[in-house]
């Protein structure tokens, strides 16, 4: 009964909805490839219900391409606090997203620090045959549909998300109705601990408008090579199932700046390498914690912002994903054995006191 | 002489006769002008035995010493293990005396034997010094690497990221994970201020203001 519901449910979904009739013809487990850009495949999740990704593949064209306006809250949660916002948001699909940040609840000191920031976030609208984000997330969780409830006013279904594994809910979406467009996302770690929640207090949505496609171009392994040859560490993929999506070289005031961004489709994870020593001394408002068996510099404002140094790079990470996930990054990326305890202190002296001995060192 | 004190004077001075022996010569010496002289002397000599220390190294024998130590051979086994039980760490005993020459020698089964220099303390000066030296080289070593294992030591600049221009950048390529909530990315929390970073490796372009 359950599935003949969602059948459905879908079915006035795709009747009301404007952008996801193209995605009917669309079969579900089209091609199989393991890039960004490339669509769901082989890589889905068992158990995956077809229905909820195809929900997906809508949601994903709607960010591009359903005009809106409204105001959203935002919190994230993490062991050292809060944060949360209210923010008026509108999307002019083509043009970009103005983000205003106008209130804020829960944590005075943020609140000061929240006020009156903007920005217009760029658009990059898919590619209309790649429903790369889509394919992000079948390959890492698994998508079922749990229901329909209300948002905003507007009638959502709601789409849940949970690990192979553990079987644990990763996050749950809701999907509006009319347009698929996402309009609540509460995330959550391993533990069902929630470590953000954002959504649509109130919402006005416009005409869908035809959005030219702007093909994104997968990460190329020659340009990935190129930069690993430079004495760069750019995994291919990261812990927790973050795989690399985009690679870029950015000018910086003390020589060149490598960025690597990872996503699992759910979160986005931002790392950040330079050569050069780590200044703590310019790191305002920043706390020193450790994370694993990593002592870094944390500060926790949105997005989170990780500083730590290692090998004569310095490397921060910037992300939105819990502290789970930033801890088994970091175990994967260069950093210092032990953290800065004596005993680590004077293995890295003793190493590094050594190869000023060694003649072909 | 035979009426005298004879040998038995050294064993009176020590110490080492029985209570009716020491109480019969004791008595001779009384009465005696020249046993008690010949005591009285003895006596002296003895304490200042006792505290004298061994002989100082000159200046030129140790040189030489450091000379020797230059690259060479194996140095060759001690005759004589330190925690050996022939030498006893313990002041030196009260009845060495001293034969033709002027050398010490033992005057009674038990103490160290004939002949023997009395360079003990010399040769623990030199144990204490050796040990000191290594713990002085020991602390030098771990305190030189404690300095060096200091993470922010290192090659290269000394840097403090830009992280203003990198939260920008980050929002920038997020947007192309469209189930990231639209609100995560807002520029927010402390530590950024507008820097004026320019970029446009995405074909995009991204404005910052602050009020």
């Amino acid at each position: 009964m359950k599935r003949i519901g969602s059948l459905l449910w879908v079915s006035v979904i795709l009747a009301t909805g404007t952008a996801g009739l193209a995605l009917v013809a669309a079969p579900a487990t089209a091609n199989t490839g393991d890039r960004f850009g490339d669509r769901l495949g082989d890589w889905t999740v068992p158990g995956s219900d077809p229905v909820a990704l195809l929900l997906l593949e809508r949601a994903e064209r709607a960010a591009y391409t359903v005009p809106y306006s409204g105001v959203r809250y935002l919190a994230t949660w993490c062991p050292r606090g809060t944060t949360s916002a209210i923010v008026e948001i509108s999307h002019v699909p083509g043009v970009g997203t103005t983000v205003l940040t106008r209130d804020t609840a829960a944590d005075p000191a943020g609140a000061a620090a929240l006020a009156g920031s903007t920005v217009s976030r760029p658009i990059t609208a898919p590619d209309s045959s790649r429903p790369a984000a889509t394919g992000m997330v079948a390959r890492n969780y698994q998508v079922t549909l749990a229901g329909r409830e209300e948002v905003a006013g507007r009638r959502a279904a709601v789409v849940e998300l949970r690990r192979p594994r553990t079987g644990t809910l990763a996050a749950r979406m809701w999907l509006d109705s009319a347009t698929a467009l996402l309009l609540r996302l509460d995330v959550f770690d391993s533990t069902g601990a929630t470590v953000r929640a954002g959504g649509f207090i109130a919402i006005k949505v416009e005409r869908p408008e035809p959005v030219p496609p702007t093909r994104r171009r997968p990460v190329e392994p020659a340009a990935v090579d190129q930069v690993r040859r430079a004495g760069w560490t750019v995994p291919s993929e990261l812990p927790d199932g973050l795989r690399l999506y985009d690679l870029h070289k950015l000018p910086g005031a003390s020589g060149e700046i490598v960025h690597a961004s990872y996503s699992d489709g759910l979160s986005t994870v931002s790392v950040f390498a330079q050569h050069g020593r780590l200044d703590t001394g310019g790191l305002s408002g920043y706390s020193k914690v450790r994370l694993g068996d990593a002592a870094v510099y944390v500060d926790d404002s949105s997005p989170r912002r990780v500083v730590w140094a290692a090998d004569g790079t310095v490397y921060t990470i910037l992300t939105d994903a819990a502290d789970e996930t930033i801890e088994s990054v970091l175990a994967a990326l260069p950093r210092n054995p032990g953290g800065d305890g004596v005993a680590a202190r004077l293995g890295r002296g003793l190493h590094r006191v050594g190869s000023w001995f060694n003649p072909f060192g | 002489m035979t009426n005298h004190l004879g040998e038995r004077i050294n064993a009176l001075v020590d110490g080492e006769l029985d209570h009716t022996e020491r109480d019969r010569l004791l008595g001779h010496v009384a009465d005696c002008l020249l046993c008690r002289s010949e005591l009285d002397v003895l006596r002296k000599i003895k304490a200042r035995l006792a505290r004298s220390t061994g002989p100082e190294m000159s200046s030129i024998l140790l040189n030489k010493l450091l000379a020797m130590a230059e690259p060479g051979g194996p140095v060759p086994p001690a005759r004589r293990p330190l925690a050996g039980p022939s030498y006893p760490i313990a002041p030196p005993p009260r009845s060495a005396a001293t034969d033709a020459s002027g050398r010490p020698v033992a005057t009674h089964p038990g103490s160290t034997g004939p002949g023997r220099p009395r360079r003990r303390g010399g040769r623990r000066r030199y144990v204490y010094l050796t040990g000191a030296s290594a713990l002085s080289v020991g602390l030098i070593a771990l305190g030189t690497a404690f300095a060096a294992g200091d993470a922010t030591r290192g090659g290269g600049p000394l840097v403090t990221p830009p992280v203003g221009d990198f939260v920008v950048q980050h929002a920038q390529t997020s947007n192309s994970v469209p189930f990231t909530d639209p609100a995560s990315t807002v520029i927010f929390g402390g530590g950024y201020e507008q820097s004026g970073f320019e970029f446009g490796t995405v074909g995009s372009t991204v404005g910052i203001w602050g009020r």
